[in-house]
């Protein structure tokens, strides 16, 4: 890579207020479009903020997402990207084969039969809020214990087994941990993705993700480091990103009365409001890297086989050039929030399910409590810096 | 923002750990109380004014969402009492920024809520601990629920009950880390909380009644008061509620003469000079 130390970008770039991405990526947009960034871990990547050149690297074959070798990219250190066989560390034909194992048990279909599940949650959750303090901090009361449950009811395994872990997951997803630390973390959840699938190994259930990835690999269709690298994946993937999404999401609605009256008025609306939420906050400021296979150009910079570029998705849903007004949030707008999902092979599987759950956590919370109110100065709210995933640490609300 | 002389303001530091950390000018954290008479804009102006001539870092502290639980105990509606709890900051926020506004960079990362400070990680440890400790600790649990009571008893003119003071309880716990290490908090070697006056549970901490829970050896605390009475300072405020420390001294009262006396009525051990 060529450019000279003056010229790189350090991870993390100040966030925007209230959950909205570093405001420097709309400068970087217009400006510099493929910029150098040197991650924590002292690497360095290229950072594209452009929408077309994002879903560009995604949908191109010369950059992969096998980053499962000695000196591969990493934010810090050994971390979920760096697992042998987990779905997300696969180019095809192999994450083919383990997506069409999965594909059927995350499609719309699946969701609409899990919608259920995550309603009954979320009255659960919201009958005992509505006994219990008040006010109260959301994320601990309601956002955090809705995804765990539902999460671990759909992978079928103890929510206390998972719970247990939590410091690991962060730990794992932290923006500033020591990188032995995150090694460490990457290693206890892969024990545990390795306990699970112990305890399922002889009745797999080929209902349920772990125990299809069992049967897949008991059939020889698949491999051990498919198997237990993709439960390990799974594990991580299925709670922290949605309370992000749902705790951010909340904020935003209750930032924007008028928008929340609307659907409250009309809960018609609430599928366009999950859209624009999706739109307006991904659950993180960054991308997993991807490596180029071959030499390429992007915007007239050469990317060098072997260098990495990372591909932000609220820096292409926030890109003017295809969302007007980006940071404006506006429930009516006509686009939806698939982008915040990715593009190409590796489109957010667990997409069905992320909308359903939101939709289903924002219309109980606010059919439940429709007085709800922060409890604090929004500008008040603990952001967390420490981690990958953009949420408020707490969110105090009242009613 | 106008230079404000030395004399201005007294202080009074809690023992002799806390007078090196005063001595050493490094960093001063304010303890603001909305609700609290002494602390009006023209006088939080003055002290944040004050402190930026004598100390090289100065922050503000403001209560948390817990504000509203002392609201509560004492009648108002919860989503009510969290309004007004929310505007009672900010007005006060707002007048410790303007304050701090000339005073060095990022005024609004120096002013901050507990509850803003949660994203800093030595407060989540503390707040942690806190919890932990208060769960396995009777003569914490014991304090704590004699400082909500006491608040309590004083605003409501009479014997609050059981379930008042466990309501007002969150803000007692949310308020600790504060008063156990500020350096760890602010990212400073030392530093030195400042009040208008002590209060029984911090000072309890300072005299060894909770072992788990001591301020750190950088972590000092001093009492601080106008040298000169602004001509209003008896204004009470009708309600509740509020202020780093002491839920006693949420309770409104003269500013004045009782900050300037010495600190440390009970007798604090002086934590030797570890810093």
């Amino acid at each position: 890579m060529t450019p000279s130390d003056t010229d790189i970008l350090q991870w993390p770039l100040p966030a925007g207020e209230h959950g909205t991405p570093p405001p420097l990526y709309a400068t970087l947009r217009r400006e510099r479009p493929v910029c150098p960034l040197r991650m924590p871990s002292g690497q360095t990547t290229w950072l594209l903020t452009r929408h077309d050149d994002i879903t560009g690297v995604l949908t191109d074959p010369r950059f992969s997402r096998n980053l499962v070798y000695p000196g591969a990219p990493r934010l810090i250190g050994e971390d979920f990207n760096s697992v042998p066989g987990g779905i997300f560390n696969l180019d095809a034909p192999r994450h083919t084969r383990v997506r069409q194992i999965l594909n059927p048990l995350f499609n719309r279909r699946s969701a609409e039969r899990h919608s259920a599940a995550i309603a009954a949650h979320a009255e659960d959750l919201l009958t005992a809020m509505a006994e219990g303090s008040n006010p109260v901090d959301l994320v601990g009361a309601y956002t955090a214990p809705l995804a765990l449950r539902v999460s671990c009811g759909l992978l079928r395994i103890p929510a206390d087994r998972r719970e247990a872990l939590h410091g690991c997951f962060r730990e794992q997803t932290s923006q500033n941990a020591d990188r032995t630390d995150v090694a460490a973390a990457t290693e206890q959840i892969g024990a545990l993705a390795a306990e699970i699938v112990a305890d399922k190994w002889s009745a797999p259930d080929p209902t349920e993700p772990v125990g299809a990835l069992i049967a897949a690999h008991q059939a020889d269709e698949i491999t051990s480091d498919e198997l237990h690298g993709t439960v390990s994946y799974l594990l991580v993937t299925g709670i922290e990103p949605l309370v992000s999404s749902a705790s951010t999401g909340i904020v935003t609605l209750l930032r924007h009365p008028e928008d929340l009256q609307s659907v409250l008025d009309d809960p018609r609306l609430w599928p366009a409001a999950v859209e624009e939420i999706l739109r307006f906050h991904h659950n993180g400021y960054l991308s997993n890297p991807r490596v180029a296979l071959e030499d390429t150009e992007i915007r007239g910079v050469l990317i060098r086989a072997g260098e990495s570029v990372v591909t932000p998705m609220i820096a292409a849903t926030w890109d003017p050039g295809h969302y007007k007004h980006p940071h404006r949030f506006n429930i009516h707008r006509r686009t939806d929030g698939s982008r915040t999902f990715g593009a190409g092979p590796h489109f957010c599987l667990g997409a069905s399910l992320a909308r359903a759950h939101l939709r289903i956590a924002f219309e109980a919370l606010f059919t439940r409590f429709p007085k709800l109110i922060l409890a604090i100065d929004a500008d008040e709210l603990p952001w967390d810096e420490d981690n990958l995933f953009t949420r408020p640490l707490v969110l105090p609300v009242a009613w | 923002m106008t230079a404000v002389p030395a004399e201005a303001v007294t202080v009074h530091p809690l023992n002799e750990q806390s007078r090196e950390i005063l001595d050493s000018g490094e960093a001063a954290v304010f303890g603001l109380s909305p609700f609290n008479g002494f602390y009006r804009p023209a006088t939080v102006e003055t002290l944040l004014a004050w402190a930026a001539g004598r100390f090289r870092h100065v922050e503000a502290v403001l209560p948390g969402y817990e504000t509203a639980f002392g609201l509560i105990a004492c009648g108002r509606a919860p989503r009510e009492a969290a309004q007004s709890a929310t505007r009672a900051v900010c007005r006060m926020r707002a007048a410790a920024r303007r304050a701090l506004d000339a005073s060095g960079p990022n005024p609004h990362d120096r002013v901050n809520s507990w509850t803003r400070l949660v994203n800093r990680k030595r407060y989540r440890e503390l707040r942690a601990q806190v919890d932990e400790v208060f769960r396995s600790d009777g003569r914490l649990r014991e304090l704590c629920r004699e400082t909500s009571r006491c608040y309590l008893r004083t605003v409501l003119g009479g014997e609050p009950t059981p379930a008042q003071i466990e309501l007002n309880l969150g803000y007692v716990l949310a308020e600790l880390p504060l008063v156990l290490d500020l350096p760890g908090i602010t990212g400073t070697r030392t530093a030195l909380l400042l009040y208008n006056r002590p209060w029984p549970l911090q000072l309890a901490l300072w005299n060894d009644e909770v072992p788990a829970l001591a301020p750190a050896p950088g972590h000092g605390f001093a009492t601080i008061a106008l040298a000169v009475e602004p001509a209003v300072a008896s204004a009470v405020e009708p309600t509740v509620s509020s202020a780093v420390g002491p839920a006693v001294a949420r309770v409104v009262e003269p500013a004045a003469a009782s900050a300037v006396e010495p600190a440390a009525p009970l007798n604090a051990r002086t934590r030797g000079a570890r810093s």
